[in-house]
């Protein structure tokens, strides 16, 4: 995973988004074009800074490499994350395109998404994502799903997620999937962040390990709930201000998640002083 | 008059059936009959698009039973996460973040020290902070580290590309270094390992190391 991360990430990237929007782009009768551009913009956008998640940590558990190139390989971790970004803004642009098809300005939120398939092909792909970065290096390493499925957190994310949901009330519940996810992955990354900051202020190891762990965990679990959420049936009859609110958690999950990931980058290479 | 007056005498039945001679519809049959099927070809595939596995879960928990369940589980939820937050990463994970931080440590501070100070011939004689700093941090890979007495710890580095080990003796509460031994690891078979030791000057008043095997 190290010269090849930028190969690799980007044959994953494309990998996810065949498995998300493909379908809808070979059934291309069936949904107008501006919609279609605004969910892979949307999808590349996020793909991207998971695949990001997961190069990261790879990097991060390979006890053969010196501090330099762990340090190379973390930054090219953030590669996939800015061709997520590049190929989400070339679509997103190109969704304002005028088309004959468009219905309703939000007509893209009408069409029900892609069939419980797609959903299932990208969890497997993420799973192998995960087999891979565990079993690229000669010795023995940390394995990314300890670190991305840190168990605490996942509790505090669901518990948190469901609370929200509830919130919103009976009959809300998919239009609220997409900003309660977004909400509950922010809230246990912020948690995170917290703890990662206090034990940085009184040099604890432990307590910024375990704060990481909130924030990496946090981040790549929202965004996989956030993948999958637009994939869930009903999920694409929002129209109005769920659909704006779907949209907005749904850009500014994987923001957030990038900047959780750059501070873990910060956290794991500045001097501490006194190891735990 | 009379037809609107609100008592008993001209009830809602009436008002219906006004209503719907007024308002009737003149739908030819076919036209009905094909609207008919349109609403019935729709509801047929508003049930299809429900999955299987979501519509058995629909029956055997209803929707209010799992409206109450929510609010207790979620609390649950949140607060196991929370108690458990305190728990530390798995084992691995804390040894690969404490490796890495470790090393960075190591690599600046001895950048800050000043010039080593040792035996003659040493490989080491001559080597400035910056470019012992920068080789740590190039190509040192941590193998562990051991408290050793007057509150200070020895670092052991492994140096794969000059086939050599480092130890390295710092300060625990500082990470000011004190001394470092090197040890080359290509030693031929039968022979003894070479091993030069530095120190830094005034640290501990100790005489500058000569270069020694073992």
């Amino acid at each position: 995973m190290n010269v090849s991360a930028p190969i690799a990430g980007s044959v994953f990237l494309f990998l996810v988004l065949l498995a998300l929007d493909g379908p809808e782009w070979f059934r291309r009768d069936t949904t107008d074009a501006g919609a279609r551009l605004r969910r892979l913009a949307f999808d590349a956008w996020a793909a991207g800074v998971l695949a990001s998640h997961l190069f990261f940590v790879g990097a991060l558990g390979r006890p053969d490499r010196g501090l330099a190139a762990t340090a190379r390989e973390m930054t090219l971790a953030f590669l996939p994350a800015l061709l997520g970004l590049g190929v989400a803004a070339a679509a997103g642009m190109r969704a304002f395109a005028p088309s004959g098809r468009d219905a309703a300005p939000d007509a893209g939120e009408v069409r029900a998404a892609a069939p419980l398939a797609s959903a299932a092909a990208f969890v497997v792909l993420v799973a192998a994502g995960l087999l891979a970065a565990t079993h690229t290096g000669g010795e023995a390493q940390l394995a990314p799903v300890a670190v991305l499925l840190h168990p605490p957190a996942l509790l505090a994310f669901a518990g948190a997620a469901l609370l929200l949901l509830r919130l919103a009330g009976r009959g809300a519940t998919r239009n609220a999937l997409a900003p309660a996810i977004a909400l509950a992955a922010l809230l246990a990354g912020l948690a995170g962040l917290f703890q990662a900051l206090s034990g940085f202020a009184a040099r604890d190891l432990g307590r910024v390990t375990a704060g990481l762990a909130f924030l990496l965990t946090s981040g790549f679990a929202g965004l996989l709930g956030l993948l999958l959420a637009s994939r869930a049936p009903g999920a694409g009859g929002r129209r109005g201000g769920a659909s704006v609110a779907g949209g907005v958690a749904r850009a500014l999950l994987p923001l957030a998640a990038l900047l959780f990931l750059a501070f873990a980058f910060v956290a794991v290479l500045t001097p501490m002083k006194a190891p735990g | 008059m009379n037809e609107w007056r609100s008592d008993d005498t001209f009830g809602a039945r009436d008002v219906d059936a006004r209503l719907s001679s007024a308002l009737r519809d003149d739908v030819p049959p076919e036209v009905a009959r094909r609207l008919e099927r349109r609403a019935a070809v729709e509801v047929a595939r508003r049930r299809i698009r429900r999955p299987f596995l979501l519509a058995l879960l629909d029956r055997l928990v209803p929707a209010p039973a799992l409206t109450r369940l929510a609010i207790p589980a979620g609390l649950v939820l949140l607060a196991s996460g929370a108690l458990l937050q305190g728990s530390a990463w798995p084992s691995e994970a804390r040894e690969a973040l404490q490796r890495l931080n470790v090393t960075a440590s190591a690599s600046r501070a001895l950048g800050e020290a000043g010039p080593l100070l040792c035996g003659a011939g040493s490989p080491l004689e001559g080597l400035g902070p910056e470019a012992l700093s920068d080789r740590a941090f190039r190509s040192w890979l941590l193998v562990g580290t051991e408290e050793v007495p007057e509150g200070r710890l020895r670092l052991v580095f492994r140096a794969p590309r000059e086939r050599a080990r480092y130890e390295v003796v710092v300060d625990a509460a500082s990470f000011r270094p004190r001394t470092i031994r090197r040890t080359r690891l290509d030693a031929p078979p039968g022979g003894v390992p070479v091993s030069d030791e530095c120190a830094w000057p005034g640290n501990d008043g100790r005489p500058v190391p000569e270069r020694r095997s073992r």
